[in-house]
């Protein structure tokens, strides 16, 4: 008779556990490695970034915010596995109303890295850093995604875009170490004139150089 | 009949929240004089060349709506005015050029611009705190332009933290906006 009760007791005790606690937590921070791509102190400085033609605008951090994203497993309605994982994202505006936002959340398991994302001026991509694989692309002309499952990544649609990074990228007289190059390949059909169709961002620095369709670049000055 | 006072107290204190319809002004339009100050044309476009050279075309959108102002609550009047509101729409990736007109009372009248987010008013009739020029001529875009007013922005409204942003604007009620220059010195100008 006791251990039905007793049973009873720790299943209404780990129950009311809620959503604060869990059997096992556990918190993902970024890699040492990775930390530096959104924590360096000068990705929040104001920039000016000058475009083919001379026209120069000035990009201003509108906000930013670093969180740990809660998620839980449980099971018969006991939580049994809590993660905190670290997120971070900061969003720029300019003199011309370019937006441009950049966020990077911790890795949940060895088959799935930090994860960069960014967007300027609605197109956006996701990159694993320690898999350096394109996770997914979103822009106003349709979304193409991979799914993440214990093996790995599985692509659903093929995505055309491709992301790389370079050692380093030299912009007029300034050399750029650690380079994210994002080349947009996808619903080309659905472009304008001034689609971003390639984006650079540079490791501890932010945006340095982003190209439209129509080839015009604009590049931080 | 206690209870009875009680009720009828009650009723009467609810009672007294109650507000009165407003009575509703209606401002009528926005005189054809007063229209005129902005001459863009909905439909047509006009250029703006940049101070390193690029000629960017900007197309006109005009249009006219309506607006109600009262104040928080239990209003006595109703105000109905008309917004009229033009936006220069560029075809390169800088900020709209937007002018706007309205009648919110017979005692002003608001005229305003503004590109990103930084704004000038343009009323001549009261303190706005932009402070303005009078230029009898001013040579800009290739040829003299007269009555020209020169309005610093004095982020009356608008905030941002730009640091490049639009800094001082040159507008006449011929031809509308003649020049803006932007903080950093670079600047955009009537091509016509």
């Amino acid at each position: 008779m006791n251990r039905p009760l007793t049973l009873i007791l720790v299943t209404i005790i780990l129950a009311s556990c809620g959503e604060e606690h869990a059997l096992k937590e556990e918190t993902l921070w970024f890699s040492q490695e990775n930390r530096a791509w959104i924590e360096a102190d000068a990705i929040r400085q104001p920039f000016l970034m000058t475009d083919d033609n001379g026209i120069t605008q000035s990009y201003s951090m509108n906000f930013n915010t670093s969180y740990f994203n809660k998620g839980w497993s449980s099971f018969l309605g006991i939580n049994t596995h809590m993660t905190h994982t670290e997120y971070s994202y900061i969003d720029f505006r300019s003199t011309f109303r370019t937006s441009f936002s950049f966020s990077l959340t911790a890795g949940s398991m060895p088959e799935r890295g930090d994860v960069v994302y960014a967007e300027l001026n609605q197109v956006g991509f996701q990159y694993d850093l320690q898999n350096r694989t394109l996770v997914s692309i979103d822009s106003p002309y349709g979304t193409r995604s991979k799914t993440i499952t214990d093996e790995g990544y599985e692509e659903n649609d093929p995505i055309g875009s491709t992301v790389e990074i370079l050692d380093s990228l030299l912009l007029g007289d300034k050399k750029y170490q650690n380079v994210l190059h994002f080349c947009f390949n996808d619903f080309r059909e659905s472009w304008y004139e001034y689609t971003p169709t390639d984006i650079y961002i540079a490791k501890g620095i932010g945006l340095i150089k982003y190209t439209a369709h129509i080839g015009l670049s604009t590049t931080r000055k | 009949m206690k209870r009875v006072l009680l009720l009828l107290l009650s009723t009467l204190a609810l009672g007294s929240c109650r507000c009165d319809d407003p009575i509703l002004i209606d401002m009528g339009p926005i005189p054809d004089s007063i229209l005129a100050l902005v001459p863009y044309q909905d439909g047509q476009v006009y250029q703006f060349r940049h101070s390193a050279g690029k000629v960017i075309t900007y197309a006109a959108h005009r249009a006219l709506h309506e607006e109600y102002f009262d104040c928080e609550r239990c209003c006595k009047f109703l105000y109905k005015y008309q917004v009229n509101q033009t936006a220069l729409v560029p075809d390169y990736p800088v900020f709209t050029l937007n002018v706007q007109l309205s009648n919110p009372d017979s005692s002003r009248l608001e005229f305003s611009a503004w590109m990103g987010q930084r704004g000038f008013n343009l009323s001549m009739n009261q303190d706005d705190g932009n402070p303005v020029d009078r230029i009898d001529s001013a040579w800009i875009g290739e040829q003299w332009h007269k009555d020209v007013l020169r309005i610093r922005n004095s982020n009356y409204f608008g905030f941002s933290r730009d640091s490049i942003y639009a800094d001082t604007l040159y507008y006449n009620y011929q031809s509308g906006i003649l020049k803006i220059v932007m903080s950093n010195g670079e600047y955009f100008q009537i091509h016509e």
